[in-house]
């Protein structure tokens, strides 16, 4: 067993950490990792290190950390630096340490509990003359019972490692939200500044959770107590910080707010799991995908979820109607019979005045749903002396002339 | 770049082999979005066919227009699939031409097609010929008005028909 340990963590470190081993425990405060299962993947125990350190960066946390074999002795080694010990080593090296660390060996749960009974036992012991762990381990367990009475023989027994000590596997709980107090920000500029490790953050514990980021809501604090509230869906879910960065990047040029901001709360509202693709050498046809959603979820961030998609036709003989932008494109195939009509519409129809010289074809006639507040419409096909042939049609209810579309 | 045969037909061969960027206008009733959709049709069943059918190759078409949309029942009756092209309302004619730029820059569509209701600055446009040349991409721009056309150089035999 090889164990990563953190005396001090906080939640949201700990849940980017289960990118690291799916055995992590959080206890009393301590965070526990067992880095074996997932020393082959990693190639190596300084891989993981250096993942770890750079979690540790970015969620700001400062707790050295000791890398031993069993999990009972891992806060024993627990001192101010950094503790590395190889594979095989920490029971020699255990017992070298002070008799005092004596109070930190065994189930980091009890340890609490039994802190003032361990203080008086080590101060009993140094007493009659135990300066290392070793000295103490050199006692016959009899002995030991007789001197120094359960608790002394229970620390044997860690300490010779004739105990198993089982942690709790940690589960992560509620949403992903991450805060940034922007008071001391002046500019955009230094929001931007101040964005990517709350997006790093964000991504660390996606990861973490092996889950992608369906949709995101952003809520901006005012000083004037106003809320902003944003909630962006991704059509291509992701943890890419770069990503979500950029999205928020392009949303952040287009608003306005009408007092400074105090704090900016993002939060990962929809997740689905992970599924990391097989990207082939030859086959681009996911990345390709992926890319062209990417750009999609931008566009209809920037014009609107109806300004931009794949078309899927639709039944309806209204030409606004007879079709809808959608994502993922819909690969059925579709017919739909439009003999008269233009390939090109304006949107919304343009109000327009035919002139006496102008010659109309008759091409058909409409009646919009009846909740609709137009009613019938009469379509034309103007031909203009010079210029190009347009759709038009005439706004029975309205009594006004627009054009849906030209043929140019 | 713009030219006027009497041919009724497309050069597929010297459309295939177009890249970069092209000025579609209208002659009096001639419709310069069928004819640069024609080209689209053309290319797509040009000869020899390709090795997998168009639903699992990877090209997509992008259509940016500020004015309104493509018709996609019609575009549809001319062979274009419907799922491999994009439809884009902007709200400016500036927001086409940069929104044309950053699809081009994307690299992830083999035909652009660009109708803006105003024209652009050289300096976009001679932008929108470089990428399209960098990146290999067809780019109709479907506009009547007049652009620096000097920034369109013409290549190859690339003749287009403007019905009469």
């Amino acid at each position: 067993m090889r164990i990563l340990f953190f005396a001090e963590s906080n939640p949201a470190f700990t849940e980017s950490a289960l990118s690291l081993t799916p055995k992590v425990s959080l206890v009393k405060g301590g965070l526990y990792l067992d880095i074996e299962p997932t020393l082959k993947y990693f190639k190596g125990e300084e891989n993981i290190l250096l993942k770890a350190c750079q979690l540790c960066s970015h969620f700001g946390v400062s707790s050295p950390f000791v890398l031993t074999d069993r999990p009972e002795w891992a806060k024993a080694f627990s001192n101010h630096q950094e503790v590395f010990i190889p594979p095989g080593k920490s029971s020699t090296v255990l017992l070298k340490l002070d008799i005092s660390r004596l109070e930190a060996i065994g189930d980091p749960n009890q340890i609490e509990n039994e802190k003032k009974e361990r203080n008086e036992l080590v101060r009993f012991m140094k007493r009659v003359g135990l300066k290392t762990i070793a000295d103490f381990t050199q006692l016959s367990a009899t002995a030991i019972g007789r001197r120094f009475g359960k608790m002394g023989v229970s620390l044997l027994d860690w300490i010779l490692g004739n105990k198993e000590l089982i942690l709790p596997t940690f589960v992560p709980e509620g949403l992903i939200q991450e805060s940034l107090n922007t008071e001391e920000l002046t500019s955009l500029e230094a929001l931007f500044y101040g964005l990517p490790p709350i997006f790093h953050k964000l991504e660390s514990r996606l990861k973490g959770r092996a889950q992608m980021a369906k949709s995101i809501e952003l809520m901006f604090h005012l000083e004037s107590r106003n809320k902003i509230q944003k909630l962006f869906h991704l059509s291509d879910p992701t943890q890419s910080s770069e990503t979500l960065l950029q999205l928020l990047k392009e949303f952040l040029k287009d608003l306005s707010w009408d007092s400074p901001l105090q704090s900016l709360d993002i939060t990962i509202k929809e997740t689905v799991p992970y599924v990391a693709g097989q990207l082939s050498l030859f086959d681009t046809g996911e990345s390709v995908f992926s890319d062209l959603s990417q750009y999609l979820t931008r566009l209809r961030n920037k014009f609107g979820d109806t300004q931009v998609g794949f078309p899927i036709l639709q039944e309806s003989y209204l030409p606004e109607k007879s079709w809808a932008p959608s994502w993922p494109p819909s690969t059925k195939s579709q017919t739909h019979a439009t003999s008269h009509r233009p390939l090109f519409i304006f949107a919304p129809p343009k109000p327009c005045h035919p002139l006496p010289s102008w010659k109309l074809i008759p091409s058909e006639n409409l009646m919009t749903e009846w909740w609709s507040s137009h009613g019938v419409r009469r379509y034309f096909i103007a031909i203009p002396p010079k210029g190009s042939r347009l759709w038009l049609y005439w706004d029975l209810e309205e009594k006004t002339w627009y054009a849906h579309g030209t043929f140019d | 770049m713009r030219a006027v045969l009497s041919s009724p037909f497309i050069n597929s061969e010297a459309l295939n082999s177009f890249y970069g960027l092209a000025q579609v206008t209208t002659l009096p009733g001639g419709s310069k979005t069928h004819l640069a959709f024609e080209c689209l049709s053309v290319s797509l069943k040009a000869d020899p066919p390709a090795p997998s059918n168009l639903e699992n190759s990877l090209t997509y078409f992008i259509f940016i227009s500020d004015e309104g949309t493509i018709y996609p029942p019609s575009l549809n009756a001319l062979g274009v699939p419907l799922s491999r092209v994009l439809s884009v309302k902007t709200e400016t004619s500036e927001q086409v031409w940069r929104t044309g730029l950053e699809a081009i820059q994307t690299g992830l569509f083999s035909f652009v097609f660009l109708r803006p209701s105003k024209p652009c600055s050289t300096v976009v446009l001679r932008k929108l010929q470089l990428w399209s040349e960098r990146k290999k991409i067809k780019v109709f721009v479907l506009s009547d008005h007049k652009l620096p056309h000097w920034m369109f150089k013409r290549k190859g035999t690339l003749r287009f028909l403007q019905p009469e």
